[in-house]
């Protein structure tokens, strides 16, 4: 009977105890991560603990010489296409041929003059997962203020002290800031038209 | 026979006539004066009084429970002069109110001011756009009347070339932004100054140590003076009940904030009290699509507002007034 004592030895108490303490221990471990969890901030001054409401939201961390470190909200997990580098294995061939664009066929280029930028202003670096700058060098997609900052230069300026862009749910705490591309199409960056908010009809239950 | 004959039968057999009256002569002819008309109407008043007297006038527990709300509601003091229990009590006794009038429970705060922080705001008009996204949020935010459409935000829109409000337009339905215009949103100042809190007579308004200005709704008589001295056109009156329905009713309130309001009292944009004493924007910061809209700590030098303060040409409204609003405007 070697078939029944092997499986004898397999259900031993001992081995099923020991399964038990690994699973305490694995349990133990995720709470104590929980208690240090950065969502969980203290307001120094007065102990009140509120949540921090920009915990689960994507983001970058940005060091700056003028203002406090801060976060720039990621744009890559609301991009479709992205990662670039699951078609562009190769590099990009800039300027291609019309059936070059059939993936990006929605894109219009309507920023700045014809002379001044062309896709190849922003993309072809050699990691395609990654912006290019004027200068050739490899920028991070989350980080396009540094792309578009090398022109608009004031707007950056602005964007980095909060007079440009917008800050997510808090005033206080942790500051996460919209990216440019959060708001502007970085190819046809100008905002468009929309109808507002349709004014509140006065005594809406009345007229009825 | 007569009306009394009729209602008192016994008067007859006081009167001695076992047979039925004989037919009336003249008008009063069987009527005998054993029986008053004093008397009746006495026996009648006395019966109304006992009736009124031994019967409950609430028909239900809930009733009588808000009846006593309403009595101890009467004798609360200003919320100025409350200590932290006192309020703590006046808050659950609210949502005791909006449990049995409503049938929904609230969280009403009393949350104090932070100290160290003095609010500000500042609007940058180069990217308002006039979408009116923060009227919404604040109507839905701060549970304001529906049938009167109230409104703590107005968005002008005013014709380029020319810095004048009054020529503003606030009802515009067309697409945004239109050529030629720029808009303007204007909402209560939160004046260091505030022209309208002296001029209350019962105190129902004040300043809040963080730079609010706020109306204990259960003080104010309704007098409607501050929106006379309000340089801003910024406080709103409640001309009827406001009525807001239970699946649009935001439950975060705060006791000098969104909380249900009764008819005939002032109310007025408060910067949200119940999100920004815990750090959030107000709502319609957060609502904001093109992030013109700019909340924060004046006293924090490394705040964005104060950035915007010290680098960009900014102003206010009415300065002339000395009223030191809190509430900037600026252009890129």
């Amino acid at each position: 009977m070697p078939g029944k004592h092997f499986k004898h030895q397999y259900l031993m108490p001992g081995v099923a105890l020991r399964v038990v303490i690994v699973l305490l221990v694995l349990v133990a471990l995720a709470c104590a991560r929980y208690e240090d969890d950065p969502a969980l901030v203290t307001d120094a001054r007065h102990n009140t603990p509120f949540i921090d409401l920009t915990f689960d939201l994507p983001k970058i961390a940005v060091e700056s010489e003028d203002t406090r470190p801060f976060f720039v909200a990621r744009r890559t997990p609301d991009m479709v296409q992205y990662p670039c580098a699951t078609c562009h294995t190769q590099g990009l061939k800039i300027p291609g041929t019309p059936a070059d664009y059939q993936a990006h066929a929605e894109i219009r280029l309507a920023h700045a003059q014809e002379k001044t930028m062309d896709c190849a202003t922003c993309h072809g670096n050699s990691d395609t997962n990654k912006l290019n700058s004027l200068t050739g060098s490899a920028i991070d997609m989350d980080r396009a203020d540094e792309l578009c900052g090398q022109c608009h230069t004031e707007k950056k300026r602005d964007w980095l002290h909060g007079a440009h862009g917008k800050r997510y749910y808090t005033w206080q705490g942790t500051r996460v800031i919209q990216s440019c591309t959060s708001c502007h199409n970085p190819h046809k960056p100008a905002l468009e038209k929309r109808m507002p908010v349709a004014f509140p009809e006065l005594n809406p239950r009345r007229n009825r | 026979m007569g009306f009394f004959d009729w209602l008192f039968p016994a008067r007859r057999k006081a009167a001695g006539t076992e047979q039925p009256a004989p037919p009336s002569t003249a008008g009063g002819g069987s009527y005998n004066r054993s029986v008053s008309r004093r008397d009746v109407f006495k026996i009648l008043g006395g019966a109304a009084l006992t009736a009124t007297a031994c019967s409950t006038p609430f028909s239900s527990k809930e009733e009588k429970e808000l009846a006593r709300i309403g009595w101890e509601e009467f004798f609360q003091k200003n919320y100025r002069e409350m200590t932290q229990e006192e309020r703590d009590q006046v808050v659950q006794r609210l949502e005791q109110k909006a449990r049995l009038k409503r049938g929904v429970n609230v969280n009403i705060k009393n949350t104090p001011p932070q100290e160290g922080v003095l609010f500000g705001y500042a609007i940058n008009l180069s990217t308002c756009r006039g979408y009116r996204d923060c009227v919404k949020a604040c109507m839905l935010e701060n549970n304001l009347d529906e049938e009167m459409a109230m409104q703590y935000i107005r968005v002008f829109e005013i014709k380029k070339g020319k810095f004048d409000v009054e020529a503003g337009e606030a009802q515009y339905g067309h697409e945004v932004p239109a050529e030629g215009n720029f808009y303007l949103p204007m909402q209560c100042m939160h004046c260091e100054e505030p022209p309208c809190v002296p001029v209350c007579p019962v105190g129902a308004t004040w300043k809040e140590e963080d730079g609010i200005v706020v109306v204990d709704y259960n003080w104010c008589i309704g007098c409607r003076y501050c929106e006379a001295a309000c340089p801003y056109w910024a406080r709103r009156f409640n001309w009827q009940e406001p009525s807001i329905p239970n699946e649009k009713l935001n439950r975060d309130q705060h006791y000098l904030s969104n909380r249900d309001r009764q008819k005939g009292v002032m109310e007025k944009c408060h910067f949200c009290v119940h999100r920004t004493r815990e750090g959030r924007q107000p709502a319609c910061a957060e609502a904001c699509p093109t992030g013109a809209r700019i909340f924060g700590n004046l006293l924090d030098p490394d705040s964005e507002i104060r950035w915007i303060l010290e680098n960009k040409k900014v102003f206010r409204l009415k300065e002339e007034l000395k009223t030191e609003p809190k509430f900037f405007y600026f252009m890129d």
